[in-house]
């Protein structure tokens, strides 16, 4: 039996040495696949004892920070109305927001590498601690945007029209993103999902808000005179089963261009965009970048569709009741580029980040892109929109009607670009929120 | 070899002893200050497991002055180690452990120290046998699962939960030996100078009565599902069979078996589908059915080579860490190295076993210490591949290490006899009375 029996042995050894092999293939090889997926918590658990960096609104407030006692450290909002920004940040259920975006930063180890990290955290006990964040919001502005929203579904969006930088992001409703784990579901259900950010990502019909982009593009063609009148200005504009009227009705029947923003006429909009064509109406919004997301360090979106084909109904691509819908970011963004001679800004959230020697690194502005108009042209766009722009939109699903607001100040140079959009309001109370919001940061 | 018996019994015991240290000093290590207060309820458990051990190794060399100098310092320390990792997972549950690692050592003593030699074990095993048949078809009836949900395996009674099965297991193997030691010649014919072979049908009629009694056993196990238990009962059967005959065919023939068996089980038992899809493509639900072989294959990763250190890593994540998964809570605190140590050690105990049998003279011995070993090693060998995806996961225990009270009196039970056999025929001459 000896000889059956050291084969077996043979045969038991090759078993353990494979099981031995294996793991190692798990430990080794396979080890940073596995480490990064999203259904591991391990990484964001040790921020129970090495806390996550602090994000700072611009001037130094706290907007998030780790609070708790050595060893138990649990992230804290101290302001969570604006998670839409922010974020969250749980083991389980992953993070957004900023918290994702920076997320080595705030957690502490981007920048190092792996080894510097491993001897940092196994042998001498002493992890890399988390990084701060200081954004570009203004706590106080946010505050007013917020205070001012209330309860109403939409967005607000105010920005430094030269740099970007966004001073007030606000989508309503909101979420409160402390001890997310325990109200998660909630947070999930509640019918207003908050968990979108109503300011980035949702695509809204433009409506009225659409028309000084078309303008532009006709003063651009020369296919109008900025002071020129139009007849027939009050006339609807017929889209599917919709009627588009004005949004006031103008004492005359005859408009300027002025007047035709000011009282939300579609007809003559109508008319510049069927002049434009589709080539001409594509080429206008592929200039003031309809087409893309806004590049941000949280998500945006843009339209999914292939610009040029699809504008087949000029008329209602024209009034913003067309296939192209817009996030208000991009509404303000065009705002931005409207009111200072075609120079449309990059979006900002961060202001700076700590170094791993805790030393403070700006963010870094993108470089000026050429004016997205003809600035001259830019220039009569904006003078046509003295008292900013009142605007309504109807859904395309339900007929629901939208508010929007676009306003800059000061207005002769402008620092400052809103965007206000409600769900449910009208033009006159997203104008009265944009308006406060542009008197706030003045 | 007393002496090689004791250093090597100090060094488990200097590893226990670090470990269980280490666990305790892990809480204010995390949070990086004494604020956090260390907990000192391991040393309870330290203390009681190294009274047993050396309680155990006292009476061992009184007993039988010549054995195995290396079963009970490894298997000591296999179970120091698993009282700790379980201690870390759910404290709660090392308290069990150690009662159960004091009544698995009294069981070991008990064995080693009986009169006489096994011939009792041997001659009764049909009654050995259908009692442990018993004790587990009752589980059919009235059997319970402690943690409330699953498949019913255990015997409960007033706290105490036993598993049949696991005994069943031992009786099997000393069934297999007996039995297979009285009619090797009658059944391989190829043992020399057993005269002129038995015509093949007339063989066959001697197979049947151990094809019946295992044949039984697994169709228990399988009634009741316990899928690991039947796959382990099938490899310690054909095992027995290898070393009983030599011949590589039943080897083959019960892979086959094996491979058409899992294929039936697959088509008729969701279990068994469920289980083979899990681990062939663990990564399709992975928040679902595979939740805990991925987070188990997680922490695994999370070791790396070295490992989080004991108590520093996050294995708690693992659902029910303590029994089938403690192999990859162990990869996960203690690394690579900590697996090649367990696998080492493991290993160790079937390499004992299967040099206890080959230094034996009784067959009996010989088939009885190899079927031990067998037994011990693959059942180490079918959870450890299952956590680490080499195979379909099966719901066996690391001997001596996961978390298991009646696995760890069975295991304990066949180290005391495995003594038993390294004893046989090396037996000094008893010193006359005085």
């Amino acid at each position: 039996m000896t000889s059956q029996l050291n084969r077996l042995t043979i045969v038991f050894a090759a078993g353990f040495l494979a099981v031995a092999l294996a793991t190692g293939y798990w430990q080794i090889v396979q080890s940073d696949s596995l480490l990064g997926r999203v259904d591991n918590p391990r990484r964001l658990l040790t921020e129970r004892r090495n806390p996550r960096g602090d994000i700072y609104d611009r001037n130094g407030q706290v907007l998030a920070d780790a609070t708790g006692t050595p060893g138990a450290w649990s992230r804290h909002y101290p302001y969570p109305a604006l998670a839409p920004v922010l974020g969250y940040v749980s083991p389980f259920l992953g993070s957004a927001g900023i918290e994702a975006a920076f997320d080595p930063v705030l957690h502490g180890d981007g920048g190092l590498d792996p080894l510097t990290i491993d001897w940092r955290t196994q042998v001498l006990g002493a992890p890399p601690p988390g990084r701060a964040v200081r954004l570009t919001i203004d706590l106080n502005l946010q505050r007013a945007a917020d205070t001012a929203l209330g309860a109403q579904a939409g967005a607000a969006v105010l920005l430094q029209a030269q740099t970007g930088e966004i001073l007030a992001l606000a989508s309503h409703p909101t979420f409160d993103a402390n001890d997310i784990d325990t109200h998660w579901t909630d947070i999930v259900n509640n019918p207003g999902s908050p968990l979108v950010n109503r300011a980035t990502q949702s695509l809204y019909q433009p409506g009225g808000v659409l028309a000084p982009v078309v303008i532009a593009g006709a003063l651009h063609a020369g296919l109008v005179q900025p002071d020129q009148s139009l007849p027939d200005a009050v006339l609807p504009v017929t889209v599917g089963s919709e009627r588009i009227v004005c949004r006031q009705t103008p004492p005359s029947v005859e408009l300027t261009l002025t007047d035709t923003l000011a009282y939300g006429c579609p007809w003559p909009v109508a008319q510049l965009a069927g002049q434009l064509g589709n080539d001409g109406l594509s080429q206008i919004f592929a200039q003031f970048h309809f087409y893309n997301a806004p590049e941000l360090d949280i998500p945006t979106t843009a339209p999914a569709f292939t610009p040029g084909s699809q504008l087949t109904d000029t008329a209602a691509a024209g009034v913003g009741q067309g296939l192209l819908t817009v996030t208000p970011l991009r509404m303000a963004l065009v705002a931005a580029a409207l009111a200072r001679g075609g120079q449309m800004p990059t979006p900002m959230l961060v202001l700076q980040t700590q170094n791993p020697d805790l030393g403070w690194q700006s963010a870094r502005p993108a470089a000026p892109t050429p004016p997205v108009i003809d600035p001259a042209v830019a220039a009569e766009v904006k003078g046509m929109l003295r008292d900013g722009l009142q605007a309504t939109a109807v859904t395309s699903s339900g007929g629901k009607t939208l508010a929007w607001y676009l306003g800059f100040a000061p207005f002769n140079d402008p620092q400052y670009v809103v965007v206000v959009l409600l769900e449910a309001g009208t033009p006159r109370s997203a104008k009265d929120i944009g308006d406060l919001l542009l008197g706030a940061a003045q | 070899m007393p002496r090689e018996e004791n250093q090597l019994l100090g060094l488990a015991a200097a590893f226990v002893l670090v470990a269980a240290v280490a666990l305790m000093v892990a809480a204010p290590a995390r949070a990086g200050t004494w604020a956090v207060g260390a907990d000192l309820g391991l040393l309870g458990f330290a203390a009681v497991w190294l009274v047993c051990a050396a309680f155990a190794t006292i009476v061992v060399q009184r007993a039988l002055p010549i054995h195995d100098a290396y079963l009970l310092p490894i298997v000591y320390l296999l179970s120091g180690w698993g009282i700790a990792l379980i201690w870390r997972l759910t404290s709660d549950f090392a308290i069990r452990q150690t009662v159960w690692l004091v009544v698995g050592t009294a069981f070991m003593l008990v064995i080693v120290l009986l009169p006489g030699d096994l011939r009792w074990l041997r001659r009764y095993r049909y009654t050995w046998l259908v009692a442990g048949l018993a004790l587990t078809a009752l589980t059919l009836i009235m059997g319970v699962n402690p943690s409330g949900v699953g498949e019913r395996l255990w015997l409960g009674c007033c706290g105490l939960y036993l598993q049949p099965a696991e005994i069943l297991k031992l009786l099997l193997v000393v069934f297999l030996a007996s039995y297979l030691t009285d009619r090797r010649e009658l059944l391989f014919q190829t043992i020399p100078g057993a005269g002129a072979p038995l015509p093949r049908r007339q063989a066959l009629v001697y197979f049947m009565p151990m094809l019946v009694m295992w044949g039984f056993s697994t169709l228990i196990l399988v009634s009741q599902r316990d899928l690991g238990m039947s796959t382990l009962f099938f490899g310690v059967f054909i095992a027995m069979l290898y070393l009983a005959s030599g011949r590589w065919e039943y080897v083959a023939a019960g892979a086959a078996l094996l491979a058409l068996g899992g294929l039936l089980g697959y088509f008729l038992y969701d279990v068994v589908a469920l289980r083979v899809q899990a681990w062939w493509n663990p990564w399709a639900d992975p928040s679902g059915r595979s939740y805990q072989i991925v987070q188990s294959l997680i922490a695994v990763a999370a070791g790396g080579l070295f490992g989080a250190g004991p108590g520093q890593g996050a294995p708690t994540l693992i659902p029910v860490a303590q029994s089938d998964f403690i192999f990859a809570a162990l990869a996960e605190e203690w690394g690579l190295l900590g697996v090649l140590a367990l696998t080492a050690l493991e290993g160790g105990v079937v390499l004992r076993a299967l040099r206890i049998a080959a230094g034996t003279t009784s067959a009996f011995g010989q088939l009885l210490a190899g079927g031990l070993g067998a037994l011990l090693g693959l059942q180490g060998l079918l959870i450890m591949a299952g956590v680490v995806k080499l195979l379909p996961l099966t719901g066996v225990t690391v001997p001596f290490v996961s978390y298991g009270g009646s696995s760890l009196v069975a295991s304990f039970c066949a180290v005391g006899l495995l003594l038993r056999i390294s004893a046989m025929n090396n037996q000094p001459p008893r010193p006359a009375s005085p």
